[in-house]
């Protein structure tokens, strides 16, 4: 005779798992449109928005003040600062395969300008006995004009479709980029110093919604709408293939040790992957609405069971499509947003013993988000050095919470 | 007449202030006084024509409930004798004036002896106005938002002020009141980021900046005879500076204090000791520096002590504006938790934080101390207002409140405030410079 509630196993107060962020605490405010992306500089002081204002803007955190506007006459899909710190550049993805590299006037010493400049516009000098002409160019590498010059444009990098993601590779040198309407020429890598672009995929199996770089090794994350397949980069192999077992990915994260992975799904789903525990994933978070009532006894011990089965229903979870899922980089902490507007907190706690498995509590859902056609919370991200997190939505403005 | 009303309690009043003295002796009061009440007293003791309001202290906090409520409160009879400090009470801050900027204001500094303000604004401009609101002088040669801005001399003739900006520099300048002649004395070259605050050491030998690039730097205020740091041509800024005005020389700092992990928010020198100085940054410190050995002497990383399990938790806030007081020997420090914080420097615990000020609602980005009051410090925030802190006292008070805002407008934040004579300023988001009279 099991009281099933003695099978259920104690999880930690989210008051003993301090610090995370609880309270709303800046409204980033000039946008008139949707907001689908932004990307916080690597000193956590700058943070870079693109909207479907036809604009990208430029904001001190610490006051919510708009350093700089470009008008970059189209719709902006993604935005991501260069991760190295000793570069000051961001890549945005404009439009119809427009990509472009800006070094912003703004909050760069004239040093920093200058090796930017020099790293960024060594790949315009002929090489010798080089070859131009490869057969067929995936992408055309460009000069800005001397108008987009002066608004610190760099490089102007045009694809044949739209660029729905652009991730650097940490030292800041290549970038890769991801138009899922390209076909094989999907995901591209760029090198920032040679101007050049390769295809690493001979044939891609699936419609391609993310991909990353591994945080330290060479090994590359590319997310159809059901799998994420791991390929070593040197080895030019496919490692692994993660199933989610979700219908459809949109978005992915990989833990800054490497080993974990988490993806967030259009049907309201997130799965966590511990890759030392196979293709499969180590946690599914679902929403359940039957829990908010009272439950029968033999029902909480399918509860359980489903839990063992890898299967964590949260009665509170997103009930709307989930838009990004995000770790923070020095924190034990994770979040997913949402087109039901929220923001949901979880502390996620990768353990070095081998033996322990990574723990799992939501702390916190953060709401203030509207849903504008049925579109809410469509981009978050951690701050690269405190507890607080950004989110921007359908409604035109990006938040800080802390 | 109903029981309470005819309970009495025997006190004593003291005061520290000499002029209100009255004779120490023990006198019973009705219990259900309260501040009023006694006030009345106080004053019939005294035999004032003009009453004068009087505040009530026992055990170091301030009565805001009746006497009988107090000792019930803390668990005492009406047998006990109670010692009751008094003190004149502050005067409401009163609304002077406000200043229109064209853009919003980052910081002020007040300069009550030759009634003149300083303010650095978002529009790259430094200004200096005299108390009928007319701008003296305008200074114009940062090329990114002013962040903090300080007096460093000030006389009949002329002015002499710093400006930290964005664009990486500090600017030391000279204002003429006679010729309205303005020049640039020299550059302070070699912060790697924004510099986002400037502090004057007492003996106005040396001035210290903190950066967002981690760093803080000494530098002497003597003016350079030539150049000294190489000139780093600067491109991206080149069509904004059309030919050169001055011939203003470039000054590299005396020395850099290393320590802070992340940007470094706030610098103060200790107000009696020169070479005594004080930072708080993104790091949740706040450090204490000794200026000539160029030491961190103590890193004070904000705790909270959990008394349950006697554990220090790092409560992960960020230090903003810090302020020494010459009196109390305290530091203040705001953050962004919303809350004011009180620090003894000398304290070697590091349970250091004496009090936590809880009012705010949003960011607390600045503090001052009273320039008279070993008690009384100001504080702004996010939140738009501006509260006045007796620390005898835990809730604040007076709230200076922002102005209405438009239904569905944020509130307009509070980047600074500055306790000056009798005179409270404040400037932020509404390009407001406000002027509150504080007279105690
Ligand atoms: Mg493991």
């Amino acid at each position: 005779n099991i009281d099933p509630e003695s099978l259920i196993p104690k999880l930690p107060s989210p008051k003993d798992l301090q610090p995370f962020p609880s309270t709303l605490s800046l409204t980033f405010i000039g946008h008139t449109n949707r907001i689908r992306c932004f990307s916080i500089d690597p000193t956590g002081l700058y943070l870079l928005s693109g909207s479907d204002d036809n604009t990208l803007r430029m904001w001190e955190i610490t006051t919510g003040r708009c350093l700089h506007t470009w008008n970059v006459d189209d719709i902006v899909h993604f935005v991501a600062w260069n991760p190295n710190r000793d570069l000051w550049c961001f890549a945005a993805s404009v439009g119809h395969g427009r990509v472009v590299v800006i070094s912003p006037p703004e909050a760069c010493s004239p040093e920093l300008a200058a090796v930017t400049d020099v790293y960024l516009r060594a790949g315009f000098a002929p090489i010798k006995g080089s070859v131009d002409g490869e057969k067929d160019k995936a992408v055309k590498w460009a000069k800005p004009t001397e108008q987009e010059e002066e608004d610190g444009y760099r490089l102007v990098i045009q694809h044949s479709q739209s660029v729905k993601q652009i991730t650097w590779h940490r030292k800041g040198d290549y970038f890769a980029t991801v138009a899922p309407d390209a076909q094989n020429l999907a995901v591209l890598i760029h090198q920032t110093t040679k101007h050049q672009t390769q295809s690493p995929f001979k044939k891609l199996k699936g419609l391609v919604q993310r991909a990353l770089f591994h945080p330290i090794k060479p090994i590359f994350f590319v997310a159809t709408q059901r799998y994420v397949r791991v390929y070593n980069l040197m080895k030019q192999e496919l490692v692994k293939t993660l199933q989610t077992g979700v219908k459809w990915v949109s978005s992915l994260d990989i833990h800054p040790g490497g080993d974990n992975v988490i993806i967030g799904s259009y049907d309201k789903r997130l799965c966590w992957f511990d890759m030392d525990l196979g293709v499969k994933p180590y946690r599914t978070l679902r929403y359940a609405i039957y829990l908010s009532v009272h439950i029968p006894n033999p029902m909480r011990l399918w509860i359980h069971i489903r839990i063992y089965l890898c299967h964590t229903y949260i009665p509170s979870y997103h009930s709307q499509a989930i838009r990004q899922v995000s770790f923070h980089r020095r924190y034990p902490l994770f979040a997913s947003c949402s087109d039901d507007g929220s923001l949901q907190i979880f502390h996620g706690m990768v353990y070095s013993d081998l033996l322990q498995n990574p723990l799992i509590v939501p702390v916190k859902i953060l709401r203030g988000h509207e849903v504008v056609n049925s579109l809410g919370v469509l981009h978050c991200e951690f701050h690269p050095t405190q507890p607080w997190i950004f989110s921007s939505g359908a409604d035109g403005s990006i938040k800080l919470w802390t | 007449m109903s029981q309470e009303e005819v309970t009495q309690v025997q006190v004593r009043f003291v005061t520290q202030q000499r002029k209100y003295a009255v004779i120490d002796s023990a006198i019973l009061v009705p219990a259900r006084l309260k501040r009023y009440g006694l006030s009345e007293i106080v004053n019939h003791l005294l035999g004032s024509e003009n009453p004068v309001p009087f505040d009530f202290l026992i055990e170091g906090q301030f009565l805001r409930t009746s006497l009988s409520e107090y000792l019930e409160n803390a668990g005492l009879s009406t047998e006990n004798l109670i010692t009751i400090e008094y003190v004149e009470s502050m005067l409401p801050p009163t609304p002077m004036s406000s200043f229109q900027h064209d853009d919003w204001i980052s910081s002020v500094k007040g300069f009550s002896q030759h009634s003149l303000f300083l303010t650095g604004s978002y529009d790259n401009y430094v200004r200096i106005w005299n108390t009928s609101g007319e701008c003296v002088s305008t200074f114009r040669d940062h090329t990114a938002p002013v962040k903090d801005v300080a007096w460093l001399e000030v006389d009949e003739t002329q002015a002499t002020c710093l400006s930290a900006s964005q664009d990486q520099s500090v600017l030391a300048w000279q204002y003429s009141f006679s010729s309205d002649d303005q020049t640039v004395l020299y550059e302070c070259k070699g912060h790697k980021a924004s510099v986002e605050s400037v502090a004057v050491d007492p003996s106005k030998q040396h001035f210290a900046t903190a950066s967002w690039d981690s760093t803080i730097k000494i530098w002497t205020s003597s003016i350079p005879t030539e150049d000294e740091t190489d000139y780093v041509e600067d491109a991206r800024h080149k069509r904004r500076k059309t030919h050169k005005t001055d011939d203003r020389k470039s000054k590299s700092a005396a020395s850099t204090l290393e320590g802070h992990v992340g940007p470094v928010s706030s610098v103060v020198f200790d107000s009696q000791d020169a070479n005594a100085l004080y930072s708080g940054g993104w790091d949740h410190s706040v450090r204490i520096w000794d200026v000539e050995q160029r030491v961190n002497v103590s890193t004070k990383v904000m705790t909270n002590h959990d008394v349950n399990t006697n554990r220090i938790q790092n409560c992960e806030k960020v230090v903003y504006g810090i302020a020494h007081s010459p009196h109390s020997k305290l530091l203040a420090s705001g953050h962004a938790d919303k809350t004011v914080r009180l620090w003894d420097p000398r304290a070697d615990d590091v349970t250091v934080v004496k009090l936590t000020l809880i009012s705010h609602t949003l960011w607390v980005p600045t503090v001052s101390w009273s320039p008279t009051s070993a008690y009384m410090l100001v504080s702004g925030s996010y939140d738009g207002t501006c509260k006045l802190w007796d620390i005898r006292s835990k809730a604040p008070v007076y709230t200076i409140a922002a102005p209405l805002v438009a239904k569905g407008e944020a509130t307009k934040k509070v980047f600074t405030v500055d306790w000056e004579g009798e005179r409270i300023l404040s400037g932020g988001e509404d390009c407001q410079l406000r002027i509150h009279s504080a007279k105690m």
